[in-house]
């Protein structure tokens, strides 16, 4: 139940940031920059950082978007506000798809594939295991890493260690902070 | 709690706020796309703060800053935005 409700505000998130660029209005898409903040202040609260999403809800709800309302809707502005319609739109596109598709590659390329492969059902097309070669050579010459295992080196692989602070209590969002700003940076 | 769910949705949300950013004829528009750009951020430093540094929470508390910043910028933004001087 939990991740339906974490996987419903994640597209609730992207779908109300999409509709912030391409709304006509701009009143419209201050409301849907809303509903973005609402959107990932939950999903922050669902990932554990509660204090972090209740900081979204009152600055960036409360102030920042109600700034931008008091801006758009009582001050006269001449904005220029030509509608997208047809060429307009259609010649940004490819942009759009140049940026999407950087983020993409970047993902699947610093990834650990091996997660995949030991699970079985999900393997990559040879042809896209060539060329996200080329970006993890590319990464490892900058980055100094060893090129020879670089799809099955654990050097990205997740872990939580065990630290004696956390086995016998568990902090809250805003105490872990306190107890790592007190403890270990010495204010 | 998958690790590439979360660095998905801010590279979708980052995607889409540069986006709207360097296309948009309005400048309130571009200033609520670095909100958008911003966010992204802020989920993802939170996301690896929560997978690799349970001890310090080095990411929780930068994303803090980043929050502040955001808040000034985005009213530094809207001030020059409406300036007499910009036809206001």
């Amino acid at each position: 139940m939990n991740n339906l409700l974490l996987d419903v505000l994640a597209f609730g998130a992207v779908l109300s940031g999409i509709l912030v660029i391409t709304a006509k209005n701009p009143v419209i898409s201050v409301l849907f920059l809303i509903s973005v903040f609402i959107n990932v202040a939950g999903y922050l609260v669902l990932l554990g950082v509660a204090y972090l999403g209740l900081a979204y809800l009152i600055i960036y709800v409360g102030a920042i978007a109600i700034l931008f309302l008091f801006v758009i809707m009582m001050l006269n502005l001449r904005l220029v506000e030509l509608i997208d319609t047809g060429q307009e739109y259609t010649q940004n596109l490819p942009l759009g798809a140049i940026i999407g598709s950087l983020f993409f590659f970047e993902l699947l390329s610093i990834l650990p594939l091996s997660l995949f492969e030991q699970s079985g059902f999900f393997h990559l097309p040879a042809f896209l295991e060539e060329g996200l070669g080329i970006f993890t050579f590319i990464n490892s010459m900058v980055l100094g890493l060893d090129t020879t295992a670089a799809s099955t080196s654990n050097v990205h692989v997740a872990f939580n260690p065990v630290v004696a602070d956390n086995n016998f209590t568990s902090f809250l969002q805003i105490e872990s902070i306190g107890q790592g700003l007190y403890t270990y940076a010495s204010l | 709690m998958i690790l590439e769910h979360v660095l998905v949705l801010s590279a979708y949300l980052f995607s889409i706020g540069i986006y709207g950013l360097i296309t948009s004829r309005n400048m309130v528009r571009a200033l609520m796309c670095l909100e958008l750009i911003l966010n992204a951020v802020n989920i993802n430093f939170v996301t690896f703060s929560d997978f690799f540094d349970s001890r310090q929470l080095k990411g929780d508390i930068f994303s803090i800053f980043v929050i502040a910043i955001a808040a000034a910028e985005a009213a530094i933004g809207l001030a020059i935005v409406s300036s007499p001087q910009n036809s206001g």
